[in-house]
């Protein structure tokens, strides 16, 4: 019985052991095995102070942060509409992942807003007609009425003279905006179907 | 030149900074202002002035000026003002704190005065991290001082010298400045919204949704990636979009506003430099291609920009084969000819370059940016890929193609254009060759319809604004750009800007399709696509200058003769430097560089027949300006209603314009800068003082002065001009009392060229005599001599106005000690001479041998001209030997059957220039004794008075 109670102990310990190698396979693999590792840190902090001054207006920093942030002097213009969306935007950004071709993406959730199901609703859609677009949406969203949507994107790091930039994708673009781009395309879509 | 040696040395041990940085901070100039010195810093074995004038000529509209210039003693660098440079430049300037700023149409070079460093921006932000070191200083005249050839390399400008000018081409815009118009592009771009439209979803009801949907246009470019439609392309319209680009521009822009696209245009450098004109005057242009590079090289100075190059072998290839080339016969036919080829065939080469560039720059897309509707990029890649190796897999073929397509297409209406304002027609041409000369894009018109083009084309442009910004971007940030960075740069920026209006094409006519949905938009996309179209053409122009952009911090190819490597530009010898010419007037006037100007008749220039060959101009002949240069070279400056009398001031020649056949004239002034001429009414032209001009009413009656820059007109005496000496003017009043003045009482009085300080500086005693049949007395001829002035008076009588004798007064500058010099007893002859004791020469009335008119400046004698020297010695200039190849007779005497009149006789410098005017006797024009003349023929002598050679300049 001792015997047999020594050898459970040993199986215990044994499978503890491979437990906490799994473990550390995974973690690596997860984190620092993907080779991010301290610019991977470094990249996720680029990357949400760009979607902490998005979120604030502040547009010289989203053009200071922003990949090819435009030929020109000229800050991005976050005033009307991405203000709106913008402000209302909750995001958590994962570590980073380094990419086969040696660059970093960094998993990111973007709860916002879902415009395609708002331009759908018909009370948003009356509202709408009968005053100021952005007015109406400004109070849709402060009514709590606006539906959202998490967007689950992939943002891309690439770097610009040594420093880590955050590349607008349409990805990126369409999360940002509460889904605009989705929206644009469908009604492209849409309009050409009745074109044709 | 009057350099003192003295001062040369004092201004050679003056403690003056050599480094820009010392001087700024010293806040001393280089010497002492407005003073002249010698120098022979800098380039050894000449002596030179530190300071002076240089002639800088305007390689485009031919225009100079006189530009005033300090030279470093130390380091022999030239520095001039910084408004003089940007004048050269085509730069205006402005100073904003420690910061000078100059800007040519957005292009920017800002000199921070602080840190004696420049840095080189447009409108959308530096064009480089390039810092130049700038050094400047502030000039006891309080002009900033910046170094002239630096300052004009920062702003692009190309120069050589040309005889004793530094011919100087800015160019109005280079890709910098096409640059300028890429935000506002980028935010209007072309979006599906604005092809698609308002109108179904009016006819749905969701115009809220629209709302929302156009408000596309409102994201920034760099928040929102608009890319759509999985599904929606194929590879076979994909490849008829990308087609469409190479179709020539003038086709798919069919209906364009030609004068509204002329206008936007407006400021694009004319696409040859001055040439019609000047070369029209040369009698030596060669009459084949072979021997043309060599005689413009000579005349015209050397090719700034490859596109003016010759050497092209395809240029000459072009010129063999034209047939209408080869009949011509004349030699400016030829040489203009040769020029538009070489800059039609360059703009041939640059244009299908870039269509083959705008394909790779879209085969080598980015396409991380579209992470939905990925494929639809790659397919786009990867057709601009295969269109560009089917392209490039021609080889050699193409710009032989090219070439002949320009012939056949071009035919002869390239040799008939004109250099200036052509650039569309010839830019259009150029792309009709060019396209034509890739068959696969010929086989690839196959257009779907515009709607789903145009779709095509919208996310093409998308494509292009990212790639575009990103090329853009790295393009800046560059420490010094290669040719291949802005080739590149170039490709990319056009490829957007003409995948946009074709987008805009396409979007006009789909909405022309449909005409309700139209209305009100039709105005607002034409002038899209019109700006696009204007953009792509100025864009495409714009990479003549491209050498001119290479440029190195350390200004390691400040001086360069490739012109493919970088801009042409020579170093500046000292020795060009010159003393301002104080100005002057006449019918033949000089520059401060020794350059002449005159007029040059022709049959028409005045009245066929007159009384005594007084032949008065014609009111509206137009007449040629020219400029003669020390060496003989001469030229058109240009071609107005002038004649007579010439003023010179600067860069501004006045002239007098006839307006009626009875002597009348008015005023006009000529920029030889930009050729403008302004009207300052009526008068007559007589002198220069004080920097300003000094005329008269057309009566001679009353004294103008005229400010040079701004033209006013100021009063500043009643009576009649006589001369300017020492800047001031001297003239005879009216004499109230008609008896006295009949009787000898003249009155000298003088005044400031301003108007300042009028004097009366003596009265003559009415005592010469009776008065009887007698004119009013008047001033005749005039010496000054050291602190005296002399002058002679009397009147003339008699219907031939003959001079009945007079004094010589002699009156001290300030008025005072006033007395007869000679005449106190028998009367004089006007003509007398001052000798160096301050004795007067002069003669008994009743031995004169002519009568001379008031204050001129010759007489004809027995077939001889003399003209008056400044002692008052008349000197014998012109024999009749020297113009014995106009006519057979001697000037001045006009006999019953001929006479040969003198336009004029003026000496400058060492030569001695003189217009006869041959004519024969009219009988029926005459009147009483005095015979009418029908000219026949008149000519325009120089004399060397060093070597007696004479020199026929023209004959009318």
């Amino acid at each position: 019985m001792k015997r047999k109670k020594k050898n459970g102990w040993l199986w215990l310990v044994l499978l503890l052991l491979l437990l906490a190698a799994v473990g550390a396979v995974i973690w690596l693999v997860k984190g620092r095995g993907s080779g991010a590792g301290e610019e991977g840190e470094e990249a996720r902090a680029i990357c949400e102070r760009f979607l902490t001054a998005y979120q604030e207006g502040n547009g010289e920093e989203v053009t200071e942060l922003l990949a090819g942030a435009g030929y020109g002097s000229a800050p991005v213009n976050l005033e009307g509409y991405p203000a709106l969306v913008g402000s209302r935007i909750r995001c958590t950004a994962e570590a980073a992942r380094r990419q086969e071709d040696g660059s970093l993406v960094i998993p990111v959730e973007i709860t916002a807003l879902d415009l395609p199901a708002l331009a759908e609703e018909a009370e948003f859609q009356r509202r709408a007609t009968e005053g100021n677009l952005l007015e109406v949406l400004d109070e849709y969203l402060e009514e709590g009425k606006a539906p959202e949507t998490v967007y689950e994107v992939s943002v891309q790091m690439i770097q610009e003279n040594g420093e880590w930039k955050v590349l607008m994708d349409n990805t990126l673009s369409n999360a940002l905006l509460g889904g605009y781009g989705t929206f644009y395309i469908q009604m492209a879509e849409e309009m050409a179907g009745e074109q044709k | 030149m009057g350099v003192s040696l003295l001062l040369a040395l004092v201004l050679a041990l003056a403690p003056v900074n050599a480094a820009g940085a010392e001087l700024a901070e010293s806040g001393a100039g280089i010497g002492a202002g407005g003073q002249t010195g010698a120098t022979d810093s800098g380039q050894a074995g000449a002596t030179t002035l530190d300071r002076g004038y240089l002639t800088f000529s305007d390689a485009y509209t031919g225009g100079s000026r006189e530009v005033y210039v300090e030279v470093d003693p130390h380091s022999g660098e030239i520095f001039a003002g910084a408004d003089s440079i940007g004048a050269i430049s085509g730069a205006s300037v402005n100073q904003e704190g420690d910061q000078l700023i100059f800007d040519r149409g957005g292009y920017q070079a800002r000199v921070d005065l602080e840190g004696q460093t420049a840095m080189l921006y447009n409108q959308a932000g530096a064009v480089s991290r390039q810092v130049f070191d700038l050094p400047s200083y502030t000039g006891e005249d309080g002009v900033t001082y910046l170094p002239l050839e630096k300052s004009l390399y920062l702003l692009n400008v190309g120069w050589q010298i040309l005889g004793q000018k530094v011919l100087a081409e800015a160019p109005s815009e280079t890709f910098w400045n096409t640059l300028n118009e890429f935000e506002a592009l980028v935010w209007e771009r072309p979006m599906l919204c604005d092809l698609l439209g308002e109108g179904y979803l009016e006819q749905l009801g969701n115009s809220a949704k629209y709302t929302l949907w156009a408000l596309a246009d409102d994201l920034d470019y760099r928040l929102f990636v608009p890319f759509f439609g999985e599904g929606w392309i194929e590879d076979e319209r994909c490849r008829d979009a990308l087609y469409s680009l190479g179709v020539n521009d003038a086709e798919a822009m069919e209906g364009t506003d030609t004068e509204t696209l002329e206008s936007q245009l407006a400021g694009l450098a004319g696409d040859l430099r001055v040439f019609n004109e000047n070369m029209a005057t040369a009698t030596d242009i060669p009459k084949n291609f072979s021997d043309l590079s060599g005689f413009l090289a000579e005349n015209m100075g050397k090719p700034f920009t490859p596109w003016e190059s010759l050497q092209n072998p395809d240029v000459a290839k072009l010129m063999a084969k034209n047939k209408e080339f080869t009949a011509a016969a004349d030699g400016f036919a030829l040489a203009s000819a040769a020029l538009n080829v070489a800059d039609a065939v360059s703009r041939v080469r640059q244009w299908s370059d870039s269509y083959l560039g705008q394909l790779r720059v879209l085969g080598q897309a980015r396409i991380e940016r579209f992470t939905e509707g990925k494929d639809q990029v790659r397919r786009i890649v990867r057709v601009a890929q295969d269109a560009y190796e089917d392209s490039q897999n021609r080889g050699e073929q193409v710009m032989e193609e090219v070439a002949t397509e320009v012939r056949d297409l071009l035919g002869t209406k390239i040799f008939e254009l004109t250099p200036v304002g052509k650039v569309v027609n010839i830019y259009n041409l150029a792309v009709a060759a060019a396209s034509a000369s890739f068959p696969a894009l010929q086989d690839g018109l196959e257009m779907g319809d515009d709607a789903y083009e145009g779709r095509m084309l919208i996310n093409i442009g998308t494509v292009a604004t990212y790639q575009c910004s990103d090329q853009l971007n790295a393009l800046t940030s560059l420490d010094g750009m290669t040719a291949e960075d802005l080739e590149v740069s170039r490709d990319t920026y056009l490829l957007m800007v003409r995948a946009y209006t074709r987008a805009w094409d396409k979007i006009l006519r789909v909405k022309e399709q449909d005409g309700y949905r139209y209305e009100g938009e039709k105005e607002e996309l034409e002038a899209r696509r019109l700006q696009g179209y204007a953009l792509s053409i100025r864009i495409n122009e714009s990479a003549r200058y491209d050498n001119t952009l290479l440029l190195e911090e350390d200004y390691g190819n400040l001086y360069n003769s490739d012109i493919e490597s970088g801009g042409l530009r020579e170093q500046i010898p000292l020795s060009l430097i010159h003393e301002l010419s104080a100005g002057m007037a006449g019918n033949v006037v000089e520059a401060g560089d020794g350059t002449l100007y005159y007029w040059e008749y022709q049959a028409g220039s005045f009245e066929a027949q007159a009384v005594l060959g007084n032949y008065q101009p014609v009111p509206g002949a137009v007449n040629r300006l020219m400029a003669r240069t020390p060496s003989g070279e001469a030229s058109v400056v240009t071609e107005a209603e002038g004649s007579g009398t010439l003023a010179l001031v600067g860069d501004l020649l006045f002239f007098e314009k006839p307006v009626d056949n009875i002597g009348n004239t008015e005023i006009c002034r000529l920029s030889l800068e930009d050729m403008s001429i302004r009207n300052l009414g009526a008068g007559k032209l007589q002198a220069v003082a004080g920097g300003r001009v000094i005329c008269t009413d057309t009566y001679e009656t009353q004294i103008d002065s005229i400010e040079p820059e701004d033209g006013t007109r100021t009063r500043i005496g009643e009576g009649a001009f006589l001369a300017v000496s020492e800047d001031l003017v001297y003239y005879q009043p009216p004499e109230s009392d008609a008896t006295a003045a009949s009787r000898g009482q003249v009155t000298l009085a003088v005044v400031g060229s301003d108007g300042s300080d009028p004097r009366i500086l003596c009265t003559t005693a009415p005592d010469i005599s009776d008065g009887a049949f007698m004119g009013s007395a008047c001033i005749v001829r005039m010496v000054f001599q050291g602190e005296d002035i002399y002058f002679s008076y009397g009147s003339y009588a008699g219907t031939g106005m003959f001079f009945q004798g007079g004094r010589i007064m002699r009156v001290k500058k300030d008025g005072s000690q006033a007395e007869v010099a000679a005449g106190a007893g028998e009367l004089q002859d006007a003509i007398f001479t001052v000798r160096e004791d301050g004795t007067v020469e002069s003669h008994s009335n009743l031995d004169a041998t002519v009568s001379v008119f008031p204050m001129d400046p010759y007489y004809a004698y027995n077939g001889s001209i003399y003209v008056f020297g400044e002692d008052g010695t008349a000197e014998e200039l012109v024999a009749q030997a020297d113009y014995a190849s106009l006519a057979p007779i001697p000037c001045g005497v006009w006999s019953l059957d001929a006479g040969l009149g003198i336009g004029y006789a003026e000496r400058v410098g060492d030569s001695v220039y003189f217009l006869l005017d041959y004519g024969v006797a009219a009988p029926t024009g005459s009147v009483g004794w005095r015979t009418a003349y029908t000219r026949t023929s008149s000519a325009l002598f120089r004399k060397d008075l060093a070597t007696g050679q004479v020199e026929t300049l023209y004959t009318y």
